[in-house]
């Protein structure tokens, strides 16, 4: 195995005679991120269009147009398009986008703040621990129907999430290292823990288990504006600090020590990525439960596309996720209408093989 | 006023000591060469001046400063280290990771400007790796790597190099050159450095002083003539050996010799 590098490389070593040196390192990283977010706005509108009544695509655009103040006055179309499209579709796809972005974004910073391409929100335990803190705070007797009004939620996932990835992180840690396999077991076990906390509280729940079920199923059918602006600032405030680390995340690749021989303050660093990725990852599973594969899978779909660069990776995994996302809830809700499909079903099940597909390919998982 | 000031520096992990009392200045410019058996301390050395160590006791100070409470970004500014097993992101292409060499220069918000590329090219170029700069880091043979890290440090324009056996995982032309890189640009910029080397005849070539450290103490400290005596390096490595001269430069060369052999008298030991 040693030696087929090796001689790989010293094959390739004869090539870069001929080949040039690159002209520029400047990163060409907006043409890939320019074309994710043309795909993401292209899912968006398909999406928009697709669902029990269709909207032709014409009509939607001049509806949106109208909506944004752009076009006449005069509707062309019926008037349920409206109701449909702007209460009911728009804040649905949006929201997913926000959760899909969430997922990619969090996912991407776990793996390199843990410098393992297999850590993501849901393996490392962050969902599991939401799921948790959200159950408790759906059917603890004094929140009970509170809960879901006041935006308790997404706080107590967010304590949910905050305690089992520092679990996690403590056990894992030992001295100046942290293990990969022992991080990964100590996620495993933490989330088994929360999971199965999680099934007694609904054995116990009785008449609410249906609420719970289908939301740790993962759902966007209680999609909402206020459901979105709700959980908008905690979004927004997690995917900034996330993207403003990008630079400190491609530094911490080099490993703790050298990363703090590089200028790095890698405490500070490491403390702002778990809260900001659990942040990000407790108020995407508190609106939509719990979404597999998202945060796994991006992360490595953006780097195959050339993006190793963390400015490139992290704003890659968001559009990226949110895009997939989109669409793995638009196939939810339409492809066995009227029935709806959990969107992590839909997820997990492009997802897995897609994964699967990767690792077949290893060189190209190069982390 | 000296650059780097280390007094009676004590570190220890968990109880076991890895150094015990360790004083040395180093003035600007300087090449100091650190050497010793494993264990003697020498990474420890390295780390506790690039202020990954806390001291039991004693002081590092670097232009006057503790290196503990110098910020990272401030003391990467002024010191860079090549590890002697580097962290590498094997997907990466190797400019990217020389181009981490810029971070400390940049600020938070900062993005590498044309003067950071160019450096980063230079530093490349240096240690003749700018060939590879797109190649991903798992592409690349252990000397390549190596010289990759090199290249890093030089990026981030250092005050002082600190290089934990860089020459460890290289041939004799590859240890050349990149030693060779370094003296140049000592040279032309003043950098100061100070280097451990396992081979204690490569220090000897390229170091005009020595430190021998030994069970975290340092023993010796002088040029390489002063250090390296038959006595001593049998002291300290437990080997018997033979000091001679380089037949063309009259450094020192250590030559260790095999348990019970006399001059001249190898074969006859070998078969009585």
């Amino acid at each position: 195995m040693k030696a087929t590098a090796e001689d790989a490389a010293a094959v390739t070593g004869d090539q870069t005679l001929i080949a040039a040196p690159p002209l520029s390192l400047a990163p060409r990283r907006w043409p890939l991120l320019l074309g994710a977010a043309l795909a993401l706005t292209g899912v968006a509108l398909v999406a928009a269009a697709q669902g029990s009544v269709a909207i032709p695509p014409a009509t939607l655009v001049q509806m949106l147009l109208q909506r944004a103040g752009v076009g006449g006055v005069e509707t062309a179309w019926p008037a349920a398009y409206e109701t449909i499209l702007f209460q009911i579709r728009l804040p649905r796809i949006l929201l997913a986008g926000l959760v899909g972005a969430a997922l990619g974004g969090a996912g991407a910073a776990y793996q390199g703040l843990f410098r393992n391409p297999l850590a993501d929100p849901y393996l490392i335990g962050v969902a599991a621990g939401a799921g948790l803190g959200a159950t408790v705070a759906l059917l603890l007797p004094p929140l009970r129907g509170v809960s879901t009004m006041t935006g308790l939620v997404p706080l107590a996932a967010f304590a949910g999430a905050m305690a089992t990835a520092l679990l996690a992180y403590g056990i894992a840690r030992t001295g100046r290292t942290l293990p990969v396999a022992t991080l990964l077991l100590a996620g495993i076990a933490i989330s088994s823990l929360a999971s199965s906390l999680t099934s007694l509280l609904m054995a116990l729940s009785g008449e609410e288990l249906r609420v719970i079920f289908s939301w740790l199923m993962g759902s966007f059918a209680l999609s909402s504006w206020e459901r979105l602006l709700g959980t908008l600032p905690y979004m927004a405030a997690s995917g900034t600090v996330i993207l403003l680390l990008a630079r400190a995340l491609n530094v911490l690749q080099v490993g703790e020590e050298e990363a703090r021989q590089l200028g790095l303050d890698v405490e500070w660093t490491k403390l702002l990525l778990v809260a900001s990725a659990s942040l990000a990852t407790a108020a995407a599973v508190s609106v939509s439960g719990l979404i597999g594969f998202v945060g796994l899978v991006m992360p490595h779909v953006v780097r195959l596309l050339g993006g190793h660069d963390y400015r490139t990776m992290l704003p890659g995994a968001m559009l990226a996720g949110a895009a997939f996302l989109i669409l793995a809830d638009t196939i939810a809700r339409t492809i066995l209408a009227p029935m709806e499909l959990p969107v992590g079903v839909v997820t997990a099940f492009s997802g897995a093989p897609f994964f699967l597909y990767l690792l077949r390919r290893r060189r190209q998982l190069l982390f | 006023m000296a650059l780097v000031e280390v007094w009676d520096l004590w570190v220890a992990y968990g109880h076991r000591p890895a150094l015990a009392g360790v004083s040395l200045a180093l003035e600007p410019g300087e090449l100091l060469g650190v050497i010793g058996p494993n264990g003697s301390g020498k990474t420890t050395l390295v780390r506790a001046i690039s202020g990954l160590v806390r001291p039991r006791q004693g002081s590092v100070r670097f232009r006057g400063r503790e290196v503990m409470a110098t910020p990272p970004g401030e003391l990467a500014r002024r010191v860079a280290v090549v590890p002697q097993m580097p962290v590498l992101p094997e997907g990466v292409p190797a400019y990217q990771v020389v181009l981490l060499g810029r971070n400390p220069h940049l600020g938070f918000l900062g993005r590498e400007g044309p003067r950071d590329f160019r450096l980063v090219r230079r530093a490349m170029e240096a240690t003749g790796v700018w060939e590879l700069a797109m190649r991903p880091m798992a592409d690349l043979s252990g000397g390549e790597r190596q010289r990759v890290v090199v290249a890093r440090a030089l990026a981030q324009e250092p005050e002082l190099l600190l290089l934990d056996e860089p020459t460890a995982h290289l041939d004799i032309g590859h240890q050349a050159s990149v030693l060779e890189a370094v003296l140049a640009l000592r040279e032309s910029t003043g950098l100061t450095v100070l280097a451990v080397f396992h081979d204690l005849n490569l220090a000897a070539q390229y170091c005009p002083r020595l430190a021998l450290l030994a069970a975290g103490r340092l023993v010796a400290d002088g040029t390489p003539e002063e250090v390296l005596t038959g006595q001593r390096v049998a002291q300290v490595y437990g080997v018997e050996a033979a000091l001679a001269t380089h037949p063309r430069n009259g450094a020192p060369v250590v030559l260790p010799m095999r348990r019970d052999s006399r001059d001249g008298q190898r074969d006859a030991h070998v078969s009585p």
